[in-house]
Formats: C-alpha cells, sequence, structure tokens
C-alpha cells in the first residue's frame, strides 16, 4: 500500500494558492503540468463526491459514465468498457447489474447511487480513493453499508482511502490514521485509536464532548464548542482556534493570540498544534471525561457493531 | 463600452436625422428653384422641372414596350369595377374597363370635361329631364373576343345593386332610377332593372325618378363598364374581369400582386383617351409606405399608385435636392381639406358663434400640419375647388388677407352670439392621420386665444363616418361641434363637391358627410334648381357658385386647404401629367423608356 | 406517451375553442357595450356614403344582426362542416376548416392564411437557423471565456440586439444594404419553387434582422445557462474522471446547458410562425405578421379570427412538441411521461405516479430486509 501524505497544506491569507507539496507515489502534483494532473485523475487516484444524485450526470446511463471513466484511462473498445461497468456495479454490491447498468442515476436509490459513484471511482483500479462526505446524505442503515462497501474495497482493490467527514461515528468506524483539520490548518493528528482514546488538541476534545454516547448515563449535557467557525477569508490570527478556546488562559500571556502554534509530535505517530505542554493537555482531558477511563478500546468496536447491525 | 457607444451614438443621430426630415417641410420649401405656377405648357414639355406635370406632359412619347410597376401601401377596395370608390383605383381601373363616359386625358382643368368612353357620344337628356340615351360603339370586343352590347351595361349595373355582394361602388343608381329596391340579378334571376332599358343591341336607356343634370358624370363611373353575364363569377370577379381596356389581367394575387398584359382585342377606338404603351403592368400590393418612396426615387418602381403623395421624409428630401426636384410635382389634389363645424351642437347652433371660429381659426399654422403650401395645399375660403363650375375666390372671413387670423371680428362674433368670453366644445379628428393630429392641435391653440376650448378627440379613420362624426346622434351625445375633415367630390363640379357636404337632404344616420348639418332651405331649393332639365352647364355651375357662397355665409365649414400632393415621377415614366378628376398622375395614358 | 399525446391534443382543442370565443367577444361584445349597433358595424365594410339600404344589405350578408350565439355557432359549425357563400351568382362552398369569408374582399381566409404561411415559414426558418446557430455558440464561447474582451464585447453587442428595435434595425438595414449599395434590393417576395436564389436573396435581410433580435437574446440565455451547468456538481465528478476539458464542455456541459434553450426555441418558432408582424411591415413580405396587422386594420373579423386560430394553433402545437422534446432530452422528465422507458423493474400496466415510485420502493425495500437479516460483520447479503 502506498501512503499519501498531505503537508503543508494551507491558505495565505485572502488567496487560495497552495504552497507547499502534495505528493502521490513520490510525485508533487501541485508542480506538475496540468495535463499530466489530469491522466491521473480517475486513473491513480479517484473521488467520489458527497450528493450523488447531483454528482451523477442525469443525461447518461450509469453504465454509460463508468464506461467513460474506464475508457479515457484504457483504450478498449465499448463493449469491453460496457462489461468493466457491469462488473464494477457488481463488485459494489448491486443486484442485476446487467439490467441495472442502462438505468439512470435518478432511476437509483440513494446509497445504490453512492454505490455506483464508488464504482466509477474505482473503475480504473486507483491507487487513491478520495471520499468528500460520502454518507453524509445516506440514512443510517445505508451509511454502514457504504462504509462496510468502502472498506472491503480497499482491501480488495489495495488503494488507499483518504474519508473527508465530519461525522465522528464514520472515523471512529473505518479509520486507520485521522487528521483534524480547523480553517484550513492541520489541529491534530495520529492514529485512529490514539486520537480518540488521547485527544491533545482543544478542538478535538470539544468535537468528542459533544457527540453523544449511548454508553454514558444521560446526566450529563453536552457541551458544545462556543461560537462559530471562522470565516477562511479572515482566519483569526495566531492560532485559529483561539477565539473559542477555554484554556488560552493556560498557556499564559499572549501566546495564543500572537503566535501560529506549529503541528509537532508529541508522542509516536501523534502530532498536535497547540501551545499547551503536553502535561496540560493529558490534564484537561483527564477532567473532561471521566469516563475515558473506564473505557477500554475494545469497547469502541464492539458498540460500533451493535450500530450496524440494527 | 466602445461599441455599445458607438451603437448609441449612430442611433441618436439617425433618430435626429430623421426627425428633422420629418419637420422641415415649410423651412425647406422656401425656394424651389423651379416655378411653381408656371404659366403655359410650352416651359415644361419633354423637359422635366418642378411641377411640369401640373400643367404640362412630361416626357410625351408613344414609344412602347418595358414594365410599368406601380405600388400600394394597401389594397385595392377591388378590380371589380362595379365595387370600386378609391379614387386610385378609379384611375387604375381605366386601364382595363371603360365606361360609357370617361374624362378627357389631358393636364389641368381640360380633364374635368367628360368625353365618350364605350358610349358614342355623351348622353342626351329627355325634355323632362328623366330619360337619358346613350349609344354604345359598334364593333368592340372584350379581352377574349366576344362583342360588347348595351345588354353587357345593363347587367352590369343591375349587379351593383346586390349590395351583399358588390358593397363598395357609389349609391348614385339606387338614388335616381326608379327602382332602388331592385335586389340585383343574383336574387331576381327571373325580373330585371326595369328602369334601365335596351332598345337595341346598342342603345341603353336610364329612366330618372327626378331630373339629374350631372348625370353623365354618374356613368363615368366604372359600374357602367359592360360586364358579360356568362363570365360574372360575383364576389369572385374581381380575379378576372372582363376587359374591355387597353390591358387584362394575367395573374392577381390577392393582396399581394396584379399583372397586366396588353389586351389583343383592344382598338383606340374602344377608349381615345387610354393607351396602350407598356408590354407590361405589375402593381405590387401592401407595400411599406416608406419603402415605396425609396423604391420609387431608387427607379425600382415608377408609380405610387396611392397617389396622396409621398411621406414626410421623402419630402424633405425632394424639396432640398435640385435633382430630385425637378422630377417632383405639387400637383393639385382634388381635395379640400377642412373643418365641420356642427350646427346643432349648442352654442354653435347660433351662427355667429361658427363665424367666430371662421375669423379665429389661425390657417398658416393649419396649412402647415397639412404639409405646407406645396404638400399640404393652398390656403382656402371657399367649398368650391379652384378649376370648378361656379368657382369664384370669394373670403368671407379675411382667410387670405389675415391668415393667422381675425380676432378682431372673431371676439366681435362672440359677443354676438352671446358668448364674449368664448365657451368649450369637443372636436373629433382621426388619429391615424398625422395631419389631422397635428391640425387639431393647432386648431386648438388658435382658437384659444380668444376663449375657446377645444377638448380633443381622436377615433380611428375606419370608423369615423360611420361610427362617430359621421353618426349625428354620436356627435350631439358628445358635443363634437368641431370635426376634421375632407372631402373629395365624385365628379369635378359643383354637385359633386356640395351636395353631400351641405345639402340637407344629405344627411344620414351613419356614414353622414354634411357633418355641419346644415338644412338650410335657401340651400336646399338652390340644389332643386340646379336640377332643372333646361339649364345650361353655365347656368348649373352659377347656381352652384350661389350655394357655395350660401353655406359659407352659414359658416358650417371652415375650409383649410385646397389640397396639394408631392407627387415623385421617375425620369423613366413618359407621359406623365396630373389628372384632375383624381388629383394624382393619369395612369391609362403612363408609359415606361429605358 | 400515446395517452400523454391525446391528453395534450384534446386539452389543444378545448383551448382553441376558449381562444375563439375570446376574439368573439372583443371583437362583438365590446363595441356593442360602447353603443354600437350591428349596422354601425356592417357600414364600415360598404363603401363611402352607402344608402341605408345598402349598409343593411350587407348587415344580412354577413349575418351581423343575429344573436351573437348563432353567429358564433356559425363559425364553429363551418371549421368542422365547412360553409356556403353567396357569392352572386352561384353559391360557393367552402371545405373545412373554413374560417369564412373576409368582410371586405369577401374572398375565403383559410386559402388566403395558407398562401401567406410558406412566406412567414421561410422567413422564421431561415431566421431560426441563422440565430440559433450564431446565438448559441455566442453564448457558449461567452460563458467558457467569462470576463475576458470577448465575453465582454459579445455580451455589449447582444444587449444592442435586444434593445435595438425592428422596425429600427430593419428601416436601417434596408436604407443601407438596399438603397445605399444595393446589394439586397427589397423586391417582392418570391417563392423558393418559382427561384430560389432570388427567394433567398429578397429574404437576407429580414433574415438578419429578425435573427439578429433573437440571437442576442439566445447568446445572452446560452451564456447564462451554460454557467449554470458548467457549475453543476457533475461537472466537477467528470473532471475527477480525468476527461479533457473539451470532452467535459461537449458532452458534459452543453447539453444539459441547451436543454432550456431548446424548449425556448420551440416556443419562440411557434410564436413566430403565427407571424413576425414587425418583420414583415418592415420588409412588406406578404407573411401572416402582415396579414394580421391588415385584417385588424380593416376590422375584418373572419379574417381576425382565421389568424389568431392559426397562431394559437401553432404556439400550443409548439408546446406540445417542446414537451415532448424535453422528454427526449432529460431522461428525468422522460420516465415521468413514459414509466416503461428502459426500467427493469416497472411493469408497464400502472400509470405514470405509481411506476414513478416503483423503483424507489422496490429497491428500499430490498436493502432494508438484507440490513435486517445481515449478520454482525459481513454485508454479504446486501450485495446479492
Amino acid at each position: 500500500m502506498t501512503s499519501l501524505a498531505i503537508m503543508g497544506l494551507h491558505q495565505q491569507g485572502k488567496s487560495t494558492d497552495i504552497t507547499g507539496q502534495i505528493r502521490l507515489d513520490d510525485e508533487d502534483l501541485v508542480s506538475a503540468t496540468p495535463e499530466r494532473v489530469r491522466r491521473l485523475r480517475g486513473n491513480k487516484m479517484a473521488m467520489i463526491f458527497q450528493d450523488p444524485l447531483t454528482s451523477l450526470h442525469p443525461y447518461y446511463t450509469v453504465g454509460a459514465q463508468i464506461s467513460e471513466a474506464y475508457r479515457v484511462h484504457n483504450k478498449v473498445s465499448k463493449q469491453a468498457a460496457l462489461k468493466r461497468a457491469v462488473d464494477m456495479l457488481g463488485r459494489v454490491g448491486i443486484p442485476q447489474p446487467a439490467v441495472r447498468v442502462d438505468d439512470y442515476p435518478h432511476q437509483f436509490s440513494g446509497g445504490m447511487r453512492q454505490r455506483a459513484m464508488i464504482a466509477m471511482a474505482l473503475s480504473c483500479d486507483p491507487e487513491l480513493l478520495i471520499a468528500d462526505e460520502p454518507t453524509t446524505a445516506l440514512d443510517v442503515t445505508v451509511q454502514a453499508q457504504i462504509l462496510d462497501l468502502i472498506v472491503d474495497l480497499q482491501g480488495e482493490f489495495g488503494s488507499a482511502v483518504i474519508i473527508i467527514t465530519h461525522d465522528l461515528g464514520v472515523v471512529a468506524e473505518v479509520a486507520d490514521e485521522i487528521l483534524v483539520m480547523y480553517a484550513g490548518r492541520e489541529a491534530e493528528g495520529g492514529g485512529g485509536e490514539e486520537v480518540f482514546g488521547h485527544p491533545r488538541h482543544p478542538y478535538t476534545w470539544g468535537l468528542l464532548s459533544s457527540m453523544p454516547r449511548l454508553d454514558v448515563a444521560r446526566v450529563d449535557r453536552l457541551r458544545p464548542i462556543p461560537g462559530t467557525p471562522p470565516s477562511l477569508i479572515n482566519v483569526p490570527p495566531g492560532c485559529p482556534f483561539h477565539p473559542r478556546c477555554a484554556y488560552v488562559a493556560e498557556v499564559g500571556g499572549d501566546r495564543c493570540r500572537t503566535e501560529v502554534p506549529r503541528l509537532l509530535e508529541s508522542g509516536p505517530g501523534h502530532k498536535e498544534a497547540c501551545h499547551l505542554t503536553l502535561a496540560k493537555k493529558q490534564e484537561i482531558w483527564e477532567r473532561l471525561s471521566p469516563r475515558t477511563a473506564a473505557e477500554a478500546e475494545p469497547e469502541v468496536e464492539q458498540g460500533a457493531t451493535e450500530v450496524e447491525a440494527s | 463600452m466602445t461599441s455599445r457607444r458607438t451603437l448609441a451614438i449612430t442611433a441618436c443621430a439617425l433618430t435626429a436625422g430623421l426627425a428633422l426630415a420629418a419637420c422641415s417641410s415649410s423651412s425647406t420649401s422656401s425656394s424651389p428653384g423651379g416655378s411653381s405656377s408656371s404659366a403655359g405648357t410650352g416651359a415644361s414639355a419633354g423637359n422635366a422641372s418642378f411641377n411640369a406635370g401640373v400643367t404640362g406632359v412630361v416626357n410625351p412619347s408613344t414609344k412602347k414596350g418595358g414594365t410599368l410597376t406601380f405600388a400600394n401601401s394597401s389594397t385595392p377596395d377591388s378590380f371589380d369595377g362595379g365595387n370600386e370608390y378609391y379614387a386610385w383605383t378609379l384611375n387604375f381601373n381605366r386601364l382595363y374597363q371603360t365606361p360609357l363616359t370617361t374624362y378627357k386625358s389631358c393636364p389641368g382643368a381640360c380633364a374635368n370635361t367628360l368625353v365618350p368612353g364605350i358610349a358614342t357620344a355623351l348622353g342626351t337628356v329627355s325634355s323632362n329631364g328623366l330619360v337619358w340615351t346613350y349609344h354604345i360603339k359598334q364593333g368592340l370586343k372584350y379581352e377574349d373576343g366576344s362583342p360588347v352590347t348595351a345588354q353587357d351595361v345593363k347587367y352590369a349595373v343591375e349587379r351593383t345593386y346586390d349590395r351583399g355582394v358588390l358593397a363598395n361602388g357609389p349609391s348614385y343608381f339606387q338614388v335616381l332610377l326608379a327602382d332602388p329596391k331592385y335586389p340585383g340579378p343574383y336574387k331576381d334571376k327571373t325580373g330585371d332593372l326595369t328602369s334601365v332599358t335596351t332598345p337595341d343591341n346598342y342603345t341603353i336607356q336610364f329612366h330618372l325618378t327626378a331630373p339629374f343634370p350631372d348625370f353623365n358624370y354618374v356613368v363615368a363611373f366604372p359600374q357602367t363598364a359592360p360586364v358579360p353575364k356568362a363570365k360574372d363569377t360575383g364576389s369572385n370577379y374581381q380575379l378576372h374581369p372582363m376587359s374591355t381596356g387597353p390591358y387584362m389581367f394575367s395573374s392577381v394575387q390577392l393582396n399581394k400582386q396584379a399583372t397586366l398584359v396588353p389586351n389583343p382585342n383592344w382598338t383606340q377606338n374602344e377608349d381615345t383617351e387610354a393607351r396602350q404603351l407598356p408590354s407590361k403592368i405589375v402593381i405590387d400590393l401592401n407595400v411599406n409606405a416608406e419603402d415605396i418612396d425609396n423604391r420609387l426615387l431608387a427607379g425600382d418602381i415608377q408609380v405610387d399608385s396611392q397617389g396622396a403623395g409621398v411621406q414626410a421624409a421623402a419630402r424633405a428630401k425632394l424639396l432640398s435636392t435640385p435633382s430630385l426636384q425637378k422630377n417632383t410635382d405639387a400637383a393639385p389634389g382634388n381635395r379640400l381639406w377642412f373643418v365641420y363645424i356642427n350646427s346643432k351642437v349648442a352654442p354653435l347652433n347660433n351662427v355667429n358663434c361658427r363665424q367666430a371660429v371662421e375669423y379665429a381659426a389661425n390657417k398658416t399654422d393649419l396649412q402647415t400640419a397639412y404639409g405646407g403650401p406645396y404638400a399640404g395645399g393652398a390656403i382656402g375660403s371657399t367649398l368650391l375647388l379652384p378649376g370648378m363650375g361656379g368657382f369664384t375666390p370669394f373670403d368671407l372671413y379675411n382667410a387670405k388677407s389675415q391668415p393667422t387670423g381675425d380676432l378682431t371680428k372673431a371676439k366681435a362674433a362672440l359677443t354676438a352670439c352671446g358668448h364674449a368670453s368664448g365657451f368649450t366644445t369637443g372636436a373629433a379628428y382621426r388619429s391615424d392621420r398625422p395631419k389631422e393630429v397635428a391640425g387639431a392641435t393647432a386648431l386648438q391653440a388658435a382658437l384659444g386665444r380668444v376663449g375657446i376650448t377645444l377638448q380633443l378627440h381622436g377615433y380611428p379613420a375606419g370608423s369615423y363616418y360611420t361610427n362617430f362624426a359621421g353618426a349625428p346622434n354620436y356627435v350631439h351625445q358628445h358635443n363634437l361641434g368641431i370635426d376634421f375633415g375632407g372631402w373629395a367630390p365624385d365628379w369635378p363640379d359643383g354637385y359633386g363637391m356640395l351636395d353631400a357636404l351641405v345639402n340637407g337632404n344629405a344627411i344620414t344616420p351613419t356614414g353622414n358627410a354634411n357633418v355641419g348639418e346644415l338644412n338650410d332651405s335657401t340651400v336646399n331649393s338652390l340644389f332643386t334648381k340646379a336640377t332643372t332639365p333646361s339649364y345650361t352647364v353655365a347656368q348649373q355651375s352659377a347656381i352652384f357658385g350661389q350655394i357655395d357662397r350660401a353655406a359659407m355665409a352659414q359658416a358650417v365649414i371652415l375650409p383649410e386647404v385646397y389640397a396639394k400632393v408631392l407627387l415623385y415621377r421617375p425620369p423613366t415614366l413618359t407621359n406623365v401629367y396630373s389628372y384632375s378628376p383624381w388629383g394624382m398622375y393619369n395612369y391609362a395614358v403612363l408609359g415606361v423608356s429605358g | 406517451m400515446i395517452a400523454f399525446v391525446i391528453r395534450r391534443l384534446l386539452t389543444t382543442i378545448f383551448l382553441l375553442i376558449v381562444v375563439s370565443m375570446i376574439t368573439f367577444g372583443i371583437f362583438f361584445l365590446i363595441p356593442r357595450l360602447a353603443g354600437q349597433n350591428s349596422a354601425e358595424l356592417a357600414a364600415q365594410y360598404v363603401g363611402r356614403n352607402p344608402t341605408m339600404s345598402a349598409i343593411l344589405q350587407m348587415e344580412a350578408k354577413l349575418g351581423l344582426n343575429d344573436p351573437l350565439v348563432v353567429q358564433y355557432w356559425r363559425f364553429l359549425k363551418g371549421i368542422v362542416v365547412g360553409a356556403h357563400y353567396d357569392s352572386g351568382p352561384s353559391q360557393t362552398f367552402c371545405a373545412p376548416p373554413c374560417f369564412g369569408y373576409s368582410f371586405r374582399t369577401q374572398q375565403p381566409v383559410w386559402p388566403q392564411m395558407m398562401a401567406a404561411l410558406p412566406v412567414t415559414i421561410s422567413l422564421a426558418a431561415g431566421a431560426a437557423l441563422i440565430w440559433l446557430t450564431t446565438g448559441v455558440s455566442i453564448g457558449v464561447l461567452s460563458a467558457l471565456k467569462r470576463g475576458t474582451v470577448v465575453d465582454r464585447f459579445s455580451m455589449a453587442i447582444a444587449l444592442a440586439g435586444v434593445s435595438l428595435p425592428i422596425f429600427f434595425t430593419g428601416l436601417l438595414s434596408l436604407e443601407l444594404f438596399s438603397y445605399k449599395w444595393p446589394l439586397f434590393p427589397n423586391d417582392q417576395y418570391v417563392a423558393i419553387t418559382a427561384n430560389p436564389l432570388l427567394w433567398a436573396r429578397n429574404l437576407v435581410l429580414p433574415w438578419i434582422t429578425l435573427a439578429f433580435l433573437y440571437a442576442a437574446l439566445y447568446a445572452r440565455l446560452t451564456r447564462a445557462s451554460m454557467l449554470e451547468t458548467m457549475s453543476e456538481d457533475y461537472i466537477r465528478t467528470a473532471r475527477a474522471k480525468g476527461l479533457p476539458e473539451r470532452t467535459v464542455i461537449a458532452r458534459h456541459g452543453l447539453r444539459p446547458a441547451l436543454t432550456p434553450i431548446l424548449t425556448i426555441f420551440g416556443m419562440d418558432l411557434g410564436l413566430l410562425l403565427g407571424g413576425a408582424i414587425l418583420t414583415e411591415t418592415t420588409f412588406s413580405l406578404p407573411g401572416l405578421g402582415q396579414f394580421t396587422v391588415l385584417a385588424i386594420q380593416n376590422q375584418d373579423f373572419p379574417e381576425i379570427m382565421g389568424v389568431v386560430m392559426l397562431a394559437a394553433f401553432f404556439i400550443v402545437i409548439a408546446n406540445l412538441v417542446v414537451d415532448i422534446l424535453y422528454a427526449v432530452v432529460d431522461p428525468r422528465v422522460r420516465i415521468s411521461l413514459w414509466p416503461c422507458w428502459r426500467s427493469a423493474t416497472c411493469t408497464c400496466s400502472s400509470g405514470p405516479t405509481t411506476a414513478w415510485s416503483r423503483p424507489w420502493t422496490g429497491s428500499r425495500s430490498t436493502w432494508s430486509e438484507a440490513a435486517r437479516s445481515a449478520s454482525s460483520v459481513s454485508p454479504a447479503p446486501a450485495r446479492a
């Protein structure tokens, strides 16, 4: 498996220039020619989007769209491409794929459409699959199926997967590695269990605290993060999270307001961008979730499985 | 954006140019550069110059060949002679049909003279004035070679009685002959019009109910042009009337175009006044009025058959460009433009109030409103047109001596009728006629000077006489004391000009032309006196002169201008001259050169 | 689909009847409310200075003194069955659809309209071809090059085209290209069957004048539609698939962008076939537009009625064609109209609404069943 590392990607003030590098298979995409990048799209890297109804072309059949994706990067006949499309539809779990291949996107249900998108994305056997909020438009039962599908196909096709989501349940279900972003910057990154179990950024704490839990007594109130996310054109100076952070005082001085925290490794494979000391972070987290000590990591998995089965 | 601005500037310039052209008539016509009223015909024969066609023949020629193209901005009322009344269609009709009598083909007042058409001579009348006899020339043929007989003339008159089929022509026969209730040959298949008899194949007699000295004029209408009964198709006859003229129809596309070719069976004897020169005649119908002038000036067409003169834009161009002006005629339009002053709507029922209107009107402004001296006409003071029998240039209200109005006399007249500070009344005009729109505004301003307030009301021209100004009830109900109008006589004499306008017996509930509603016993009896069978033409003319004066003294009509029309004759047109019976060029004699 | 078309045709007939009633009412009732009686109406169709007898004869001939209902019934009957007409020496029969005889010329209206129709069709079709090709290409180009000089310039010209009235551009083009430089002399219309070259030459200026207006409109519409389409999600997907930009625009962008243009075009063409009044009058083309103007000026009721009904008919048919075309072009609309179009899960016996929901509920029930019976780990049943 080849890994994708996104490093140093952030927005400079009002412009959307990208500085830094994006590397796919050791090839930098930012400095590559547009033509080269186009050849890679769909081929080595593929993407699926949030709303499959608007993301699939309403005028062409699903089969035609998948075949097209395949034929852009592979010189094959129309029949062969169609065969590939039927094949892919079958592999993503759509029944009667030979018949459904001639249907239009609006004739599919929501979950089936997302499966079709995934089929289209994986048709060229890409090395990277980017999924932008793949389950947000779907209901919960279908969500689970799609996620399972993605995980299975990842194993089958051997692709790396980047899932962009706001849903912590989804993250918990499938993520090997987590990257928490805030205001276009990395806040915290690390292994899935590590970040969930030992979060080390006030934003992550806020996210986890505001999530309702089945395994906790209903005495506690949910604690939302006060304030609103900043406009990306007008990022606050210093640490972008500082206007909403409760722990600015504990850092001392004006540091949070003036100095942009760098993404620093605080443990093996665990980085975060915060001026608080490690000890402070661990202490605050202890304070915030007394439940944390009671949880064992296997329990987290079991809870997720229960959700899936119902 | 540059392109947008350039476009805008061009647009403004063009609009301004057109506007300037439109309202420049009086200012640019100050120096025509040629003689406006040349004496004698010698100045114009053969040479084109301004107004040469008014008094003489321009480009006289006997050369045959070429295509003569007419264009009209609308359509004829019909091509069927029995169903025509428009002046230009009567003129055009001479090309393919010939009535019993017709007008002499010559320029100037000479053409007011009647000459025989298919008749051998003008009609003779019995001593009691009730029976008119005509003899038809022998050997005349239709376009297909069949002979023309008197029965065909009788049939032609008979069919005009069915007004459901032939609705447009004049109603003189129904009024003058003895059986007005005859339903026509289509409905009455066995009977006939008993007041018209044909003692033999070449004689026809008309039996009138009362003497009518102008009967020769009545039969000059193409209603007497012979129609073979076997070929009559009623309302479809207009698609191919049988020709007794120099030309016959080769095709008629209704509302689009008609084409005529020379009639092989025509001889000069059939109509001494017409000519057979072009080898093809085409008339295009429903051509955009602005475009007709352009085509005329470009030489694409030779005649604007409507004969009402060029539009405002071309007018300015013609009068200001010497090379074009020499091909222009400010021809007499055989029409009087005027304003009716109704004698039943208070306070205009008092003759003094009416005379106040006559004095106070600004005749110069009205003349300008109608197009100025060349395209509008000369300021008028009488009802008869110059050149008509009985015409004398009297001027009761100082229209010529004080053309901007005689306010002193106007105020005195107002005092005499008991409205020293003026009064209010309604004024009707045809809102789709720019001349009348301008005239109404001018009159409103002029009369306002003495305290007479006009409330202007515009009406559509098509129903003006049937529903509004010509419906006395409507006039009374809406207080339309002032009504704009005009009159082109059915024939160029006193009767044709005056009867419908001021004869009390001519008032009708709809389509009324005596909008002034003059019902004066003196005037009425003069009309009757004019029909005295023993009178000569001179005596009749004298009577009409008296009627003119008497009616003007009653002030039921305010004359505006003796109409002129500004006509353009392309240099390729031959035998062109202004023809007084219809106030446009004589269409029966034209040819094309080059 | 057949049911749909039949239903629409029935609606068409109903609509035409309503239109005829309204026209009838406007023509006859309104003057009556203003106090005009039928004799005064008849007087308009008689010559100058008519006698009362002539007016009454005309009134009887035209049937104007009959009750309005009778007159309307007579009119309807004529359309369906035809009518007899007294043309003088004989009766002529006017075959259905008989729109009566012109009050003024006493000639049958339908043949006159049919003679005028080819002129209007020539004008409309030629102009349509020009404005579609130029307007749409300019619009697409402007959309793709949004904000550049090309875009701004095209839209400025388009603004001029939309704002300048036809009688202005028409007269201007006549002044320049007919008279100043006699490139296209303004001669009478020549039928295409008589002389195709002359036919085309005489129509060039009217085509361009008419097309200028519509091309401008279509350029702006296409630009807006194209911009909207290019910002849709499926364009993003197409790019994400690695398609070359050319293909993205041509295959994925143009078709949905042009669909609304197509439907508007159908409507415009339908309207235009009823008569391009301003253009025909300016260029003296003897088409339905000029016919309409003259009919109204002459207060010629049968002609007015004929042309109104014909125009309404064209518009309604254009509507129908447009709706069908929309279904052909857009699969989403197609399914709701023709539910069995290539749909695996539909049995054709049901009506549109149930069939519309059928594929959905079918699959949903399958999935929920699968989910219920799923074991803890493997989603295999869902895939089956």
